[in-house]
């Protein structure tokens, strides 16, 4: 069976992940900062594998890769990411914020998928997916707000497509997915869907996946989002 | 008396703007993190200002004061790190960039919007790059500087939807892209200029080149 890496996978959209692969039968690893609090996830049955990460740490982001040395993963879903206080401004945000929301939702992706390259290319699916956002997008931004977070998604935007460009020659395709406005302990339980619709549909969206849609940010509902 | 902000003002581009516009009669304000060497005009004022600290807003903005600002050019200097390849990202060079580049801009803006407020057509610039630009730029680059760049993009739009009311007119420049390559620094700061004197509050919240043609989020 494939096997799929889930970062921040227990709770909210990364669980929901979990959830659903193993429940398909797929090796799934799944990490969280803190596995000892991961209830949800020891709870599921099936092949599940439960690491610790800490994606703002380089040294745990090394610990999982040399633990996981010589495994094969199909698709990575770097999923996870903060928001530090939904409504908070950039007025109000101390550097110490701004940057911790930019070392887990920007720069740690980019960091989980460098290290974990070599068991991106043992896989046969060779697909490295990070979770982005409507509020990544600056044309559809007509109401500002939210400042810290819409710019750390904007410059995973950045990133991700940059990283698809260096790693297409090597037959990864790099893709940029959407999960809609999911009502999730993040968004304070508001949105238009639950997490199992959402969940499905970028399930649907990543196994049409192939290298012609490297760099591409893609919906939920199977539909580009503008830069 | 029209009176300008341009930070980082004893870089190249910097060191152009503030030339251009002291030669056109503004009182300008030249933010600089050395000693603004050649910046001696009567017009011309040179203040301390170190993007890489923490509290550079605060401190920058209480050498301001309460003067009106008619323009702020943030030029948000930051050159690009080596990490042309994922691997050879550092992370501590990354935080970096990302603290010029985008931290220190936006909360500058925020110290001087009361300033913005009270200049006349007020605009808030800031030097972006094309390497922001997620649709257009499809050669290889380095990832910290195209990530600051694009979280500073993301800031920039924001502030322009969100300040529109208070008349203030934020704009992105991209002088690294729609010039002639052999253009010199002079050249690129004087079309930069006629560009934000050509904005106003109407083409607030746009990405242009140095031609002043827009460019692709």
């Amino acid at each position: 069976m494939p096997s799929v890496l889930i970062s921040g996978a227990n709770r909210g959209l990364g669980f929901e992940f979990a959830r659903q692969y193993a429940a398909d039968g797929w090796t799934v690893h799944a990490t969280a900062r803190n596995p000892g609090a991961a209830n949800e996830l020891a709870a599921l049955g099936g092949d599940v594998h439960i690491h610790q990460l800490d994606v703002t740490q380089q040294a745990s982001i090394d610990a999982l890769a040399a633990g996981l040395k010589g495994w094969s993963i199909d698709v990575l879903i770097a999923n996870s990411g903060i928001i530090k206080a939904f409504d908070t401004p950039i007025d109000v945000a101390s550097h110490r914020d701004f940057m911790e929301v930019m070392a887990t939702n920007t720069l740690g992706p980019l960091a989980l998928a460098s290290a974990l390259l070599p068991n991106i290319m043992l896989g046969e699916r060779k697909l490295a997916t990070a979770l982005s956002s409507l509020m990544s997008s600056i044309t559809r931004n007509d109401w500002g707000t939210q400042h810290v977070y819409r710019a750390s998604k904007t410059a995973l935007n950045a990133v991700w497509t940059s990283l698809a460009r260096e790693w297409r020659p090597r037959g990864i395709a790099c893709v940029l997915i959407r999960p809609g406005y999911v009502r999730t302990g993040m968004t304070g339980g508001k949105g238009d869907l639950d997490p199992p619709e959402s969940i499905m549909g970028l399930r649907q969206v990543i196994a049409g996946l192939s290298l012609k849609d490297a760099g591409r940010l893609i919906g939920y509902d199977g539909k580009d989002l503008p830069w | 008396m029209r009176c300008i902000l341009i930070t980082d003002a004893d870089t190249g581009l910097g060191a152009g703007l503030v030339r251009q516009y002291a030669a056109d009669g503004w009182r300008v304000i030249a933010a600089c993190s050395g000693r603004g060497a050649n910046m001696r005009r009567p017009n011309i004022e040179v203040v301390a200002y170190d993007a890489t600290a923490e509290d550079s807003a605060p401190r920058l903005a209480a050498q301001i004061g309460d003067r009106p600002l008619d323009v702020i050019i943030d030029c948000a200097a930051v050159t690009a790190g080596n990490d042309g390849h994922v691997a050879d990202i550092i992370r501590h060079d990354w935080m970096a960039t990302m603290t010029v580049a985008a931290f220190a801009p936006a909360k500058l803006a925020l110290a001087l919007r009361d300033n913005l407020q009270r200049g006349a057509s007020p605009k808030l610039v800031a030097i972006s790059s094309f390497a922001a630009s997620i649709g257009a730029c499809t050669a290889g680059h380095s990832y910290s500087f195209r990530a600051a760049k694009a979280a500073l993009n993301s800031i920039w739009r924001s502030f322009s939807i969100e300040w529109r009311p208070l008349g203030i007119g934020c704009l992105l420049l991209a002088p690294d892209t729609g010039a002639d390559t052999d253009r010199s620094p002079a050249e690129i700061a004087a079309a930069l200029k006629r560009t934000i004197n050509g904005a106003d509050v109407d083409s607030s919240g746009a990405f242009l080149d140095a031609r002043g043609t827009h460019i692709l989020w």
